[in-house]
């Protein structure tokens, strides 16, 4: 269509000018809609409000359903009173999908009778509830959909308030919760608080007034989601029409690339092309931009190399696809000519080659570093036993790198050694070694220690793929699975050896941790925090919640961001303490505000405690300046200690990604302040003298072995001088103990293997589709088996070990919980029994001297925490776990194990009775805020067992491997042998070292071949004594044909002469050129014949085929015949004799050209003992019905043949112990197939 | 129509035959054009480098353009090179200059800095911390955030240790 709209100009030009066309178009289109960002308030004030409506009305849909099935299991009918007991345990008996309502029920003298997972719900009672059915209350931070009912059982009255809770906003304040459950629901990109009447501000819109205007739903108003859709769908379009320009160029340039004769500059050119190409895009970030997560993160993998086509995973992964293609291009080329290199400049072509190989091996190692450095290490300390999709991604990226790099080299390898090296004496011992002189030459170069496990992967893999492709094809599946999981194998060795390197980068990244937060940037923020808040900050505020409100502060400040060890609180006009927040900071640390300091603002104190590193830097600023409140902040420093304390997960984000940070706890750190140790966090108590040489080393950084106790460990050192000295860091690991597991080995190997598996999966289920049958061999069939039979038990097995483990796992938990919840218990009876202070002194200095932190419960409620922050902020529920309650209290238990979920969080607790001071106490010891509990978690006991089982079932797939090999090896010799047999080779002799049936089989078989072959000499002698015969007759009779007419010519000769004809001139010269023409043709008989009856005397020697067919084909240069060779694998010499295969290929191309062929392949392929060609012409082809006469003597079609040619052919073959014979023929193309047998002697 | 068509008549075989012969230049050149060759590239390679400014204003009135303007090659010169980068789509970690460079242009990609305002500086030995807001649009919407940069003085200038956006 195109073409005939504009007849005179190329198409792709009309493409080109469409596009640009387009393309400009995209930039008018922002003219006719608006683009200031200006919205329509109204109309999308209506939009929200409706999709919350919406949204309200589903979730009360959905929680009055579920409160409704709460209510009717809770609530049935009962023989006799309903008590306490009967509910609890029917909430016991609540299914997993009512487990998110939470609820607390009151009896008719409103008490507390029963409850799940209360919170912190006490405001609730303040409110008017009873006339509320449904309605969305907010506390403190959290959010809840709520609702009261009241329930009548056989005259009981009881009161139920049952609570969903929909956002914490003390989690991440910017994109909480609801906001993405309302969008992620409705499709709306809007940002949606809940906040309080008073919170809101001018930027505000108020759109939802709900029950006693308490609750606001607010968007921000500069919002203009239509413009917003409509620019990225502009700019979708932009990229589509940049990527579609991009792609015409290159495939153009990509089709003009024959014109180039020279095949290494189109080689040049090509990767030029491909480069140019992937810059491009890259450029234009097509795909990429489309995308959107981690795998467009460049934090998640990227390097510095590539000028940014490979900053990303995602980029990483194009990256590697494009230089696939690149490979795939080239080897199916070098296959084509069977890896000869036809150029003058042999000298720059061995050394390009020679760069390649040094340039493939380097990029191996590269790549390897840069995941270390470039990508953390998250890769290989993966902590689930499935990885995430990320990680899953990554390592797919590592194999797919892997599988090119081993391709590229092993490309470049047998280059090098067809061209250079194959007719050396040794060659394959000189291609070993100039393998390995190049991995040297690469240690020497990166200064990188010789890496001998990685380089000997390597080595062997290569050696094994040559072995293979010279043994077989590379059309083979089979080569590409051993050229993958060889890829693997490599990969993970380097990855493992690396890991020493990336466990040096980790301690120099956890001395740089250790050290950020220094005393100036505490300052700082302590100072920054308290600028921001504003003079008047609780000025308008009445019935202040202080602890509340120094919550919220710290919760917004960069304090909480960094961890610190720090004390929010507030002070009044007296600088007395009201209330305020603490994280693990000291008991008795506390700042003593002066009432002198009457001057506050910017004011930051350092006060260092006797006796001790230890610092109090504290800043305080007026907040009310009417009332006179204070805000106070105090964070503790310690120069030579880690100044992070681990906050619960439960009041953090959990999208935080410190994967690329160390864990600081994994390294021996001891800190020295002029030669002494200050502080030793570490398992190892190293003496001066084992530190003698770091301390007398003055470098300011490096990196030291050192010997304690006799075990080799690896310091990062870093010495520091200040006013105070010499202040020396030392960061080490145990080398006997880098973080490279077997596990770690074994999980990644498994993940290719699967990944291999999916893509064959993917390529079996093409064929299947194409062919609509897969034809699995005798072999594969076995392993099938053998893998089905093995892998089955063993997973049954890991399961149960699994399961095994778990309990034990949880009883050493229990034990160790029991052990601690019982020190606490006595040290609390202990105290109290002597009446040592007041009950909270008491625990206060239980949880200093123990280090333990617990909570006391009295009857249902939380009397005192040594977290109870936690519990007022409403994290943690203040009324015991209905579980525990209904067990301890109820049911009179002593003492109970319970795990339950915060945030999805799980948390395991112990509890126990104890009596103090004559009341009894429930007393609670959880994980959550005691981290000394974690041995071994489920993830690292799956890892392991995973670990463990995945190396036992490698070593069964490598054993069943082998054993199917040996099981199937004889049958599948047979096969060949008996195939070579029914081919006419009765030569062949099968010899196996087998023992018993097998051995018998291939006794019984090798007889059997035997005889066939005397039984054949003898046919061959009968046969060959009957065509001698035969040809005697049929020379007889060839000759008597010429002679007939000769003998006539003659007759009339002399008629003439006796009649004195006087024409007898005439006749005389037609009779001399019929005799002589008659001559001619006897003649022609003799020589034919007799080159059959005589065969020239044989002269084997070794040859190589493609050389032959091209001095062949060159000897019709000037006739209008094209040739076509194509090779599938490397093409072997072998021993044959020349001149006789020259005959045959001249005979066979005469016959295709009488048979008007244009143009003629020859197609080489080599099996394990025979080199096959396939000579494929494009003639008239052969009769059907005739197919099995044409290699018979005299059968001939042609008018002037003689029936010798093909006969001739493969009775030169046949004395070669080979073969040929008509693989296909119709009138498009003739097929021949010649089996050269290549052990000929 | 003829005369559009011949002036675009340059085919892509053409191109290639440019692209092939400039190949076929190189490799056929003498050996001291070679080094000549190499020499200046490598000259313009090292000389394109920057240098960190002395100028501790300047510094971070660029971090300002750069991050409002979505260019990040303004400052990124001023990066130590294992500097401590947090921001708030949750990448944290130590990251050298050319990695920073990747995921600030990710980040700016994807959240758009209106307005930075870096108010808040204090200087303390050879460190300077400096602390203030950013404006800016994610997917359609405006927030603020707190935004904290730790400058360190080497050799007399100034470099990035540590960016926080939160």
């Amino acid at each position: 269509m195109i073409s005939r709209a504009f007849p005179h100009i190329k198409k792709v030009y009309v493409y080109f000018f469409i596009i640009a066309l387009l393309y400009c178009g995209t930039f008018l289109v922002p003219l006719f809609i608006p683009t200031n960002g200006s919205i329509d308030t109204n109309a999308q004030i209506t939009t929200i409000k409706k999709t919350l409506s919406e949204f309200l009305d589903n979730e009360t849909d959905i929680f009055n359903k579920k409160t409704s099935a709460v209510k009717t299991i809770l609530f049935s009918e009962s023989e006799g009173k309903l008590t306490n007991n009967i509910i609890f345990e029917r909430i016991n008996r609540l299914s997993s999908s009512l487990w998110g309502i939470y609820f607390e029920i009151y009896n008719s003298n409103n008490q507390l009778f029963a409850w799940k997972n209360i919170t912190d719900t006490a405001f609730v009672r303040n409110l008017n509830y009873s006339k509320r059915k449904f309605s969305i209350i907010k506390n403190k931070s959290i959010l809840y959909s709520f609702k009261v009912d009241s329930i009548n059982v056989n005259g009981q009255k009881f009161t139920a308030m049952y609570y969903r809770i929909l956002d914490k906003n003390y989690i991440d304040e910017n994109n909480n919760t609801f906001t993405k459950l309302i969008n992620s629901k409705n499709k709306l990109n809007a940002s949606v608080f809940v906040i309080s009447d008073n919170e809101l501000t001018n930027t505000q819109l108020k759109l939802l007034h709900r029950v006693n205007n308490d609750i606001f739903f607010s968007v921000n108003n500069n919002y203009n989601k239509a413009a917003d859709n409509f620019f990225e769908k502009i700019n979708f379009i932009r990229l589509l029409l940049l990527f579609s320009f991009f792609l015409i160029v290159t495939i153009k340039l990509f089709k003009s690339l024959d014109n180039v004769e020279s095949d290494f500059y189109k080689f040049c050119l090509l990767f030029i092309l491909l480069f140019a190409f992937r810059y491009l895009l890259n450029l234009i970030s097509f795909p990429a931009a489309l995308l959107n997560g981690d795998i467009v993160n460049p934090a998640i993998y990227s390097t510095n190399f590539g000028f940014g086509i490979l900053k990303s995973p995602f980029e990483l992964r194009i990256t590697i696809f494009f230089v696939l293609i690149y490979l795939i291009i080239l080897l199916r080329f070098v296959v084509k000519n069977n890896f000869s290199i036809t150029t003058k400049k042999r000298k720059l072509v061995l050394f390009l080659l020679l760069l390649f190989l040094w340039i493939e091996i380097t990029s191996l190692y590269y790549f390897v570093d840069s995941l270390f450095v470039g990508g953390g290490i998250k890769y290989f300390k993966i902590i689930d036993v499935i990885p995430n999709f990320i990680s899953f991604f990554m390592l797919f990226n590592i194999l797919l790198f892997g599988f090119n790099v081993l391709l590229a080299i092993l490309i470049t390898s047998l280059l090098i050694y067809k061209n250079y090296l194959q007719s050396l004496a040794y060659a394959k011992w000189i291609m070993i070694f100039v393998f390995i002189l190049m991995l040297s030459i690469n240690a020497l170069l990166l200064r990188n220690s010789l890496d001998i496990y990685t380089n000997a992967a390597l080595t062997a893999s290569l050696y094994f793929l040559s072995r293979y492709v010279y043994k077989t094809t590379f059309n083979k599946v089979a080569f590409y699975i051993y050229l993958s999981l060889c890829a693997s194998f490599i990969m993970i060795i380097k990855m493992g050896s690396i890991s020493s390197n990336a466990e040096k980068h980790s301690a120099k990244v956890a001395y740089l941790e250790y050290t950020r937060i220094n005393q100036s940037w505490i300052k700082f923020l302590i100072q920054n925090n308290l600028k921001s808040i504003q003079t008047d900050y609780l000025e308008k505020k009445e019935n202040i919640d202080f602890k509340n409100e120094a919550f919220e502060i710290w919760n917004k400040s960069q304090i909480k961001s960094e961890n610190l060890i720090s004390e929010f609180y507030f002070l009044d006009s007296l600088h007395n303490y009201i209330d305020g927040v603490n994280f693990s900071f000291p008991y008795g640390y506390s700042k003593n505000w002066a009432i002198e300091d009457s001057i506050y603002n910017g004011k930051i104190d350092i006060d260092k405690i006797p006796n001790s590193f230890d610092e109090i830097i504290s800043g305080v600023v007026c907040v009310d300046s009417i009332r006179k409140f204070y805000l106070g902040i105090t964070v503790k420093y310690n120069k030579f200690s880690y100044n992070v304390v681990s906050i619960p997960q439960i009041i953090i984000k959990d999208d935080i990604d410190k994967s690329n940070i160390v864990n600081i706890k994994d390294f021996e750190i001891i800190t020295l302040l002029n030669n002494r140790i200050i502080n030793n966090s570490s398992n190892i108590n190293p003496t001066i003298t084992e530190l003698e040489d770091i301390l007398k080393n003055k470098k300011k950084e490096y990196f030291t072995n050192v010997k304690i106790n006799d075990e080799e460990y690896e310091f990062y050192v870093n010495n520091h001088h200040d006013e105070s000295g010499k202040s020396t860091y030392l960061f080490g690991y145990r080398k006997s103990n880098y973080s490279w597991f077997l596990y770690d080995f074994v999980r990644i190997f498994l993940f290719h293997v699967a990944i291999i598996l999916l893509v064959l999966s993917f390529y079996l289920l093409i064929i299947y589709l194409r062919n609509k049958e897969i034809k699995f061999n005798y072999q594969a069939r076995i392993l099938t088996i053998f893998l089905f039979i093995t892998l089955v038990p063993l997973l049954i097995l890991a399961v149960f070990f699994r399961n095994v483990n778990t309990l034990k796992i949880d009883d050493n938990f229990r034990i160790a919980m029991s052990r601690d919840i019982d020190k606490i218990s006595l040290y609390l009876e202990k105290y109290s029994y002597y009446s040592v202070g007041n009950l909270r002194d008491i625990i206060i200095k239980a949880n200093n001297d123990l280090g333990l932190n617990f909570t006391l419960y009295k009857n249902d409620r939380v009397k005192f925490s040594t977290f109870y922050d936690y519990y007022y902020f409403g994290n943690l529920p203040k009324i015991i776990n209905h579980k525990v309650y209904f067990r301890m209290v109820l049911q009179n238990a002593e003492e109970q194990h319970v795990t339950y979920r915060i945030n999805a969080y799980p948390i395991k607790a112990s509890y126990k009775k104890i009596e103090l001071n004559g009341e009894e106490y429930i007393l609670e010891l959880s994980d959550l805020t005691n981290s000394n509990y974690v041995s071994i978690n489920s993830a690292e006991m799956d890892l392991f067992i995973f670990g463990s089982y995945g190396f036992a079932v490698i070593v069964i797939i490598l054993l069943i491997v082998l054993l199917t090999n040996k099981i199937s090896y004889p049958i599948i010799r047979l096969t060949e042998v008996t195939k070579k047999v029914a081919k006419g080779d009765l030569n062949i002799k099968l010899i196996l070292n087998e023992k018993g049936e097998i051995a018998e089989l291939v006794d019984g078989f090798n007889q059997m071949v035997s005889e066939l072959k005397v039984a054949q000499e003898e046919l061959a002698v009968k046969e060959r004594e009957a065509a001698w015969r035969e040809m005697a007759k049929q020379v007889a009779h060839e000759i008597k044909n010429p002679l007939t007419p000769m003998k006539l010519s003659v007759q009339l000769l002399e008629q003439a002469y006796k009649d004195k004809s006087p024409q007898f001139g005439s006749i005389f010269e037609k009779v001399i050129n019929t005799v002589i023409k008659q001559i001619d043709i006897l003649k022609n008989i003799a020589s034919e014949f007799s080159v059959v009856a005589k065969f020239p005397s044989t002269k084997i020697e070794k040859i190589v085929l493609l050389d032959i067919l091209n001095e062949v084909i060159k000897l019709y240069s000037g006739d209008n015949l094209a040739f076509e060779i194509n090779c599938s694998s490397v093409i072997e010499e072998f021993r044959f004799d020349s001149e006789q295969l020259r005959r045959i290929l001249i005979n066979l191309i005469k016959n295709s050209k009488e048979a008007g062929a244009t143009l003629i392949k020859f197609n080489v392929e080599q099996s394990s003992d025979d080199t096959i060609l396939y000579v494929i012409d494009n003639g008239r082809g052969i009769e059907e019905s005739i197919h099995n006469k044409i290699f018979e003597d005299k059968f001939t079609t042609k008018s002037e043949g003689m029936g010798i040619g093909l006969f001739l052919t493969k009775t030169i073959l046949n004395a070669f112990n080979s073969n040929i014979e008509l693989e296909k023929s119709d009138k498009t193309e003739t097929i021949f197939k010649i089996i050269l047998k290549r052990d000929n002697q | 129509m003829v005369k559009i068509n011949q002036l675009l008549e340059i085919n892509y075989g053409f191109l290639v035959q440019i692209m092939y012969f400039r190949i076929k230049f190189f490799l056929n050149m003498k050996k001291l054009s070679v080094i000549v060759f190499t020499v200046f590239v490598l000259i313009i390679s090292l000389t394109s480098h920057l240098y960190a400014d002395d100028n501790l204003k300047a510094s971070i009135q660029n971090v300002k353009e750069g991050l409002i303007e979505n260019s990040i090659r303004k400052f990124l010169n001023i990066f130590e090179d294992n500097c401590y980068l947090s921001l708030n789509n949750g990448t944290t970690g130590y990251f050298t200059k050319n990695r920073i460079y990747y995921i600030m242009e990710n980040y700016l990609e994807q959240y758009k800095i209106t307005e930075c305002d870096l108010n808040s500086t204090n200087l303390d030995g050879n460190i300077t911390n400096v602390a203030g807001k950013i404006l800016y649009i994610y997917n359609g919407v405006r927030y603020t955030s707190d935004i904290y940069l730790s400058f360190k003085n080497i050799s007399e200038k100034w470099y990035i240790s540590q960016l926080i956006i939160n």
